[in-house]
């Protein structure tokens, strides 16, 4: 019996802690759950990339709204990263909804991008190719485009 | 009607001609004297007694006949004497008092009660009248000079018309063989002379700038049945000009005030003579170192100002003896500073060069007139190049800054800004300009104050009349005819008919040609609206925005071009030049910018009625900075942007625009935008991803309702640019393609009646492919028609295009390979044996409904 309740307290722990250890949060930064959101994406694992999108936004959505609603226009500049949380949690949102429409999941990649555009709407990204965008902007197209389909179809 | 036309216009003709025949002087061939003359106000001095003599001598030598005065004094007698030895008439002035305080002189005379004081100055007058109504030299009288126009009461206006009519029948008695005529600004005192003032036989006007090409029309208007002489001309007034920050009036380059009266002669004098006129005076022949005398006058300090030389051009057709010079962009940071602080100044030369002698003064805007007039001399070091370091003058207050430059043959000139000196520790920290950054000040605004008199005169009946109301704050909205308008358009000049039952509502064209009248006319019938293009030179086209011959040129297309079409019902707005500013730089260089905003204000004075817009290729911080500081008259910016075209109006806000914008040019991502092969060619969206792309652009720039006045879609009609359908919404052939119905869903809300095919279904496995010569690929496109309609296909084979260009030049179609493509079929399979011969290709295939929609996409490929 005690061995059963031993090797029960065991499977639950290696439970919690093998998810952890497949997902790799890292230090947890926001910035680092949404490389790794990236990355996973590029690397077509959908799935991983949505546990690095959901724990990204799960601890830092409440701060990227606040910085949203503390600004007035979007930031230029170095003044950019101060909105770290609002750029990654916007960024996250935007690959969310990328997964979701190449999962045809297309009513629910609406309602990501609306909330993206809506409300996280002064989020950047910064681009390798040397320039910031907008994710925000960039649902706000998806979400005509795929009205569009939706109409076409 | 037509009866009644004939009658007056012998009316006029006898009355005309009894005038002639009565009092009006002819010329040395017995001709009526047509009047080229020059108000002036030269006196003699200690030190040259001879002055005035010597400058009726340069009168005469620029072409004039004749000088105007508006008093008699005590050189009058030698000023006649001295007109007359070198064959001028003068209009000699009667100065009558005025009844308030006025521009120019002073009076308090109340011509409804002052009797006694209306009766010394009658005694005056008719004194001057006995002693001077024999010499040879006089033209006629002219009795007081803007007189209504400064009096407060409508009682004393007609107390003084009265007045006027008994002096002008008690001048005709002692003197019956002189005109006689009186003085208004604009037409304003014409309804009283014509009620109370009969006696008079021809009517003085006081106009500047344009609004003099408006005076036949503002005179019938005002029930004239005189004849007129326009007694002050000149290029625009500091009364008439646009403030800047500080309220003070910004002065006309000398190249404007040179056209303003070379070009405006002929054009609002001469040629209006059919009209009334019977010629004018050019204001002022002086060498006054005033403010006025800087704006206005033919000299200063002996130095000639352009207004000598565009007078003498004016009268003899002849240019100037030397280059012309001037000044430009005088540049002034900080604008606002501490008494005695320092002000960084730069200077540029918009014809000539800064290199030589520049002196700077200061003129304060404040304490008067008295103080106002006053000009001294700048404390000036020249820091390095062009920018010098000026000290402020110790008395707080906002003062102007001059800066000229005295250059060959005792030629001068002269350039405008302001500055606001603040008593020591009283500048805001808001108020301190970084002064690294030396801001454009010199550029004047908009001529508004010249049109607005247009406007007040109405001089035409327009056929459109369209303006922008609203702020930034508040937005803006583009009215015409008084009624809300959006532009829901797109740039083109074929198939009005399919725009107008779609939804849309507005065109617009690039530049003007043979085919304009007709369009514009297709346009009307079709219930559509038109930006009219007016093109200018592109630097890459080798068009040299620095060559003054290449500008005048430029300038007289755009003037004819405006002139041609102002008045059509269909336009709506003028496009002023399209991506000038270089596809491929910052779009930053002042030269182009200033050459716009002198274009701009240009087009604006010659229609009021419609807004200028000029068009750019996409924007950035530099470009947007470098519109708003050199061309401040333009009223619309027009951005042609293709990836991105919804975010146009947020990185507008961001660069701090805040006039109105319109999306001129949008639609799908460019060639030079997409991925390509990897043998370079671009890779074409499909015709339903292109479809989205107009959906959504389309949707997301008309959101903006705040900044953005509409948009005009990129291209309604074919182009071969790149490929043959990259950018055309209709098919060589002129069937609309999707398109076409997605930018209706977004216009209207609904689905055209008839819709085009959709791209369902691709099977290209040659697409971005290397393949072999003979190599046979099954391939398929299969396309769905939601209206039932029955689809046809063609397959074609064309090599890759080589003949690329930029900024939308034209480019050749490349040449079709035949014999290498079969289709299979009517659901849109086919089969494709590969060309012999290596190189870049595209397949393309093209369905048509026979209603009048279609659908063409291509895909590029490659033969090892």
């Amino acid at each position: 019996m005690r061995n059963i309740v031993l090797s029960l307290v065991f499977t639950s722990l290696l439970a919690q802690i093998l998810p952890a250890i497949a997902q790799d949060f890292g230090d947890y930064s926001s910035a680092t759950l949404t490389g790794k959101a990236w990355e996973a994406y590029g690397a077509n694992d959908f799935e991983l990339a949505l546990t690095f999108t959901a724990k990204c936004k799960e601890m830092y959505l409440a701060t990227a709204k606040e910085q949203q609603a503390a600004l007035d226009v979007k930031p230029t500049g170095e003044k950019v990263h101060d909105s770290w949380a609002l750029n990654d949690v916007g960024t996250c949102l935007y690959i969310e909804g990328q997964i979701l429409e190449k999962q045809d999941k297309v009513t629910e990649a609406i309602a990501v991008y609306k909330i993206l555009s809506e409300e996280l709407s002064f989020s950047q990204c910064w681009d390798t190719k040397g320039w910031f965008w907008s994710p925000a902007e960039a649902a706000a197209d998806r979400v005509k485009q795929l009205e569009f389909d939706s109409l076409l179809d | 009607m037509r009866f009644f036309k004939l009658v007056l216009g012998v009316g006029m003709s006898l009355l005309s001609l009894a005038f002639l025949r009565a009092e009006w002087p002819t010329d040395s061939e017995g001709n009526p004297l047509f009047v080229k003359g020059v108000t002036f106000t030269i006196e003699n001095t200690l030190e040259d007694p001879q002055r005035q003599q010597t400058a009726l001598r340069e009168v005469k030598n620029i072409g004039a006949n004749a000088i105007r005065t508006w008093g008699v004094g005590q050189d009058t007698q030698a000023l006649l004497d001295n007109a007359d030895a070198e064959g001028l008439k003068v209009l000699l002035g009667l100065w009558l008092e005025h009844g308030r305080d006025g521009a120019e002189g002073d009076g308090n005379l109340n011509y409804a009660s002052h009797e006694e004081r209306k009766q010394r100055q009658r005694e005056i007058i008719l004194r001057d009248v006995a002693r001077y109504k024999n010499h040879p030299a006089l033209l006629g009288w002219g009795v007081g000079n803007e007189v209504v126009l400064n009096i407060a009461t409508e009682e004393q206006k007609v107390a003084y018309a009265i007045y006027l009519e008994e002096l002008v029948k008690e001048i005709k008695m002692i003197d019956p063989n002189h005109m006689v005529m009186s003085v208004s600004a604009w037409t304003i005192s014409v309804p009283y002379w014509e009620k109370y003032t009969p006696s008079l036989d021809v009517y003085g006007i006081n106009a500047y700038g344009p609004a003099v090409g408006a005076i036949p029309l503002a005179m019938k208007e005002a029930g004239a049945t005189k004849p007129f002489l326009v007694t002050e001309f000149g290029p625009r007034g500091a009364w008439d000009s646009d403030k800047d920050e500080f309220g003070v009036s910004i002065m006309p380059t000398d190249l404007e005030k040179y056209d303003h009266i070379a070009r405006g002669w002929q054009e609002w004098i001469t040629s209006n003579q059919s009209e009334g006129s019977r010629g004018g005076f050019i204001f002022n022949f002086s060498d006054d170192w005033s403010p006025t005398g800087i704006w206005l006058g033919f000299y200063l300090k002996g130095a000639k100002r352009p207004a000598y030389w565009a007078t003498r051009e004016a009268f003899t057709g002849k240019k100037p003896e030397v280059a012309l010079q001037t000044l430009e962009g005088l540049m002034v940071s900080p604008k606002t500073v501490n008494s005695g602080g320092t002000i960084n100044v730069g200077v540029e030369p918009l014809q000539g060069d800064a290199s030589g002698e520049i002196q700077f003064f200061f003129s304060p805007e404040f304490g008067g007139r008295d103080h106002s007039n006053q000009i001294f001399d700048a404390e000036a070091k020249r820091y390095k190049d062009h920018i010098w370091k000026l000290t402020a003058p110790k008395d707080p207050g906002v003062y102007c800054i001059y800066a000229s430059k005295r250059y060959a043959g005792d030629n001068v000139t002269i350039t405008q800004s302001s500055v606001n000196v603040k008593a020591s520790l009283e500048i805001s920290t808001s108020e301190k300009v970084d002064t690294s950054v030396i801001a454009m000040a010199a550029s004047p605004a908009l001529a508004m104050a010249t049109a607005t008199l247009m406007q007040i005169s109405a001089p035409r009946s327009r056929g459109s009349q369209v303006k922008i109301v609203g702020d930034i704050s508040q937005g803006f909205q583009l009215l015409k005819n008084g009624q809300p308008f959006r532009i829901l358009g797109a740039g083109g000049s074929n198939y009005f008919d399919v725009m107008a039952e779609n939804g849309g509502n507005a065109i617009r064209t690039w530049g003007v040609g043979k085919d304009t009248p007709g369009i514009l006319d297709k346009a009307h019938a079709n219930g559509l609206s038109v930006t009219v293009g007016l093109w200018l030179g592109h630097e890459r086209h080798g068009f040299d925005y620095s060559d003054p011959k290449q500008l005048a040129d430029q300038r007289a297309d755009v003037k004819k071009a405006v002139e041609q079409f102002r008045d059509h019902p269909a336009l709506l707005s003028w496009g002023l030049g399209n991506e000038m500013e270089g596809i491929q730089n910052r779009g930053d260089s002042p030269v182009i910018w200033k050459e716009i905003n002198y274009l701009a204000k240009m087009i604006k004075e010659l229609d009021p009625y419609h807004p200028v817009m000029t068009v750019v290729a996409n924007v950035n911080p530099e470009k947007v900075k470098a519109i708003q500081t050199y061309a401040p008259a333009v009223d619309i910016l027009g951005v042609n942007a293709y990836a991105g075209a919804q975010n146009i109006g947020k990185n507008l806000r961001s660069f701090d625009w805040n006039k109105p914008y319109a999306v001129t040019e949008y639609g799908l991502p460019g060639p030079w935008e997409v991925e390509l092969t990897a043998w370079g060619a671009p890779i074409e969206p499909t015709s339903r991803e292109k479809a989205g792309f107009y959906y959504v652009s389309t949707k997301g720039i008309l959101e903006d309702t705040k900044q953005c006045l509409g948009s005009y879609a990129f291209l309604w009609g074919n182009k071969q640019e790149a490929t043959a359908s990259w950018f055309g919404m209709f098919l060589p052939s002129g069937e609309k393609t999707p398109r076409v119905d997605a930018i209706t869903k977004v216009w209207t809300g609904e689905w055209p009646s008839n819709r085009a095919p959709i791209l369902k279904e691709i099977v290209m496995p040659v697409f971005n492919r290397k393949i072999k010569a003979g190599e046979r690929f099954d391939l398929k496109a299969r396309y769905e028609d939601s209206d039932g309609d029955t689809i046809t296909y063609t397959w074609e084979i064309f090599k890759e295009s080589t003949d690329r260009k930029v900024g939308g030049d034209a480019e050749a179609v490349p040449e079709m390979i035949t014999g290498v493509i079969r289709a299979i079929d009517q659901n849109g399979s086919a089969q494709l044996i590969a060309p012999r011969a290596k190189g870049a290709y595209r397949v393309f295939v093209t369905v048509k409904d026979g209603k009048g929609s279609g659908c063409m996409d291509n895909w590029p490929f490659y033969v090892e």
